[in-house]
Formats: C-alpha cells, sequence, structure tokens
C-alpha cells in the first residue's frame, strides 16, 4: 500500500496547483517514504522535523520550488521502492534532497 | 484526557523508554537505534571530512591509536564514544548532534547492554585509522565507507548479543 501511496505522491507534487498544495504532497511523500523505512528512530526524528516544518511552513516554500524539474526524482525515488532497488532510492532522493537543500539556501541568500 | 500515539507524536527523548529496562533491551527498538546510528554516522563521516579543523583531524587519529591500544571493554567504550562524538562534532551539523546527544542518553543508560559494540575493537581497529586519516586528508568517499564498515560491524555484534 505505502509503495503505490509514494507513487500516487509522486505525480501530486509534479502537478500541485500551487505552492502550498505541493508543499502538502511533498510532505506526506517523504512520511510515506520513512514509514516504509521501518526505522523507529528516523520516525521519531522525522516527528521532531514535522513540528518544526509545520510552525515554519511558508519559510519553507522554496523546498517545492523547482518542483516542474524535480517530478522525475520522485518518481524516480518512488518507482525504485516499489521495486526495492535500495542504491536507486537513495540516489534519487539524495538528488531531490539536494535541490531542495539548494533552493532553500539561496532563498535565504 | 487525549491519549496521543507515541510513534506519530513523539520525538527521541521517547527512545529511552522504548528500549526497555536495565540489560534486557527491546530488539526491534534496538535494530532501529544501531541501524539509524550506521546511517547517520556514515554522513557524518562524510560532512566531516570537508569541515574538521586540524585539532579534531589529530583527535580523531589519537582516538583511533588509542582504541586498538584499549585495556577492556569499558575503556574502549569510551574512546570508541569520543571517536563518534569528535566525529560528530567535526561535521558541523546541527541536527546531527543534537541527535546524537539523544542517543547518548540513552548510550549512558544502559553502558553495560551495549558492551557488544566493542566486541570486534581488534578486527575494526585498521577502519578506525582508515576513517581517522580520511578525515585527515578530506577525502569524503573514504571516511564514510570505513566508518559504515565499523558501524555495521557494531551493529552485526550487537544484534547477535541480543539472539
Amino acid at each position: 500500500v505505502r509503495r503505490r501511496e509514494a507513487a500516487a505522491l509522486a505525480a501530486e507534487v509534479a502537478v500541485a496547483p500551487d505552492d502550498a498544495a505541493a508543499q502538502g504532497a511533498d510532505f506526506a511523500f517523504f512520511a510515506t517514504l520513512i514509514a516504509a523505512s521501518g526505522n523507529l528512530v528516523l520516525l521519531l526524528v522525522a516527528n521532531s522535523i514535522r513540528d518544526l516544518y509545520f510552525a515554519r511552513l511558508a519559510d519553507f516554500r522554496a523546498l517545492v520550488r523547482d518542483r516542474a524539474e524535480l517530478g522525475p526524482a520522485y518518481a524516480a525515488a518512488a518507482a525504485a521502492v516499489a521495486a526495492g532497488d535500495a542504491e536507486g532510492a537513495a540516489l534519487a532522493v539524495r538528488e531531490l534532497a539536494a535541490a531542495q537543500e539548494a533552493a532553500w539556501l539561496e532563498g535565504l541568500a | 484526557m487525549r491519549v496521543r500515539d507515541w510513534r506519530a507524536h513523539g520525538g527521541l527523548d521517547v527512545l529511552v523508554h522504548a528500549l526497555g529496562g536495565g540489560d534486557d533491551l527491546d530488539r526491534e527498538v534496538l535494530r532501529s537505534v544501531m541501524e539509524s546510528r550506521r546511517l547517520l554516522l556514515t554522513e557524518s563521516a562524510r560532512l566531516a571530512a570537508a569541515r574538521r579543523d586540524e585539532s579534531q583531524a589529530e583527535l580523531l587519529v589519537r582516538l583511533a591509536a588509542e582504541l586498538a591500544a584499549a585495556a577492556d571493554d569499558a575503556t574502549a567504550q569510551g574512546i570508541d564514544f569520543a571517536f563518534f562524538a569528535t566525529l560528530i562534532q567535526a561535521s558541523q551539523n546541527l541536527v546531527l548532534l543534537l541527535i546524537a546527544n539523544s542517543i547518548r542518553d540513552l548510550y549512558f543508560a544502559r553502558l553495560a547492554a551495549f558492551r557488544a559494540i566493542v566486541r570486534d575493537r581488534a578486527e575494526l581497529s585498521e577502519h578506525y585509522e582508515s576513517a581517522a586519516a580520511a578525515i585527515d586528508a578530506r577525502d569524503p568517499d573514504t571516511a564514510a565507507r570505513a566508518v559504515a564498515e565499523i558501524a555495521r560491524a557494531q551493529e552485526t555484534a550487537m544484534l547477535e548479543g541480543l539472539a
């Protein structure tokens, strides 16, 4: 179920009509990924970061700034997770998170 | 009063309770702790290689040598902890540092239960030395690989200890 959820959410991010909807889909995508990891510590860390994130949602808008270009990376990550391809999934998510990090830091500059 | 699911709402502070009391560790929670430790230390090593200062690089080289010569398990655990605490500090990532603080509390509350972490230190000493040398040389990939080797072996030793 989670694998299908990740694929559906990946598609939602790419076609989200506005930043707020994209942020919701992006958050749900990564929450689903972390839940699927089955690692309790990562889940607890994500809980803590979630509180910070939702308290300052507007400050994190830049995370979804490049969602049109990043659509394939979300889809690739979801497909790799569905295929049980650990390296492919890690590579796609690394690319995604690095792009989001760069966008967010540019927003601060 | 509303009761909330700690898995959905808890922070790292709940780990101390989830792991279980005394030396009787919960296997599933321990698996998560050791697995996430490996992931976090591996990325910390990568960052540390890029961001360490001279004193941190020197300290890591010294601690790696001391670990190989540790007289007993308790001494080795102290050195192992200092090695990874230095590595995380050198990563200069605040979130990794805060996560490490939480795991440190859990670790020191059950030090004897984590003895297996240093069980294979004789075989692992070359990886500590390799990690320290790679951080000194600002080589992120080699540092990450060496730390992943150490952390994976420690994870295996801990889980075998519970079997």
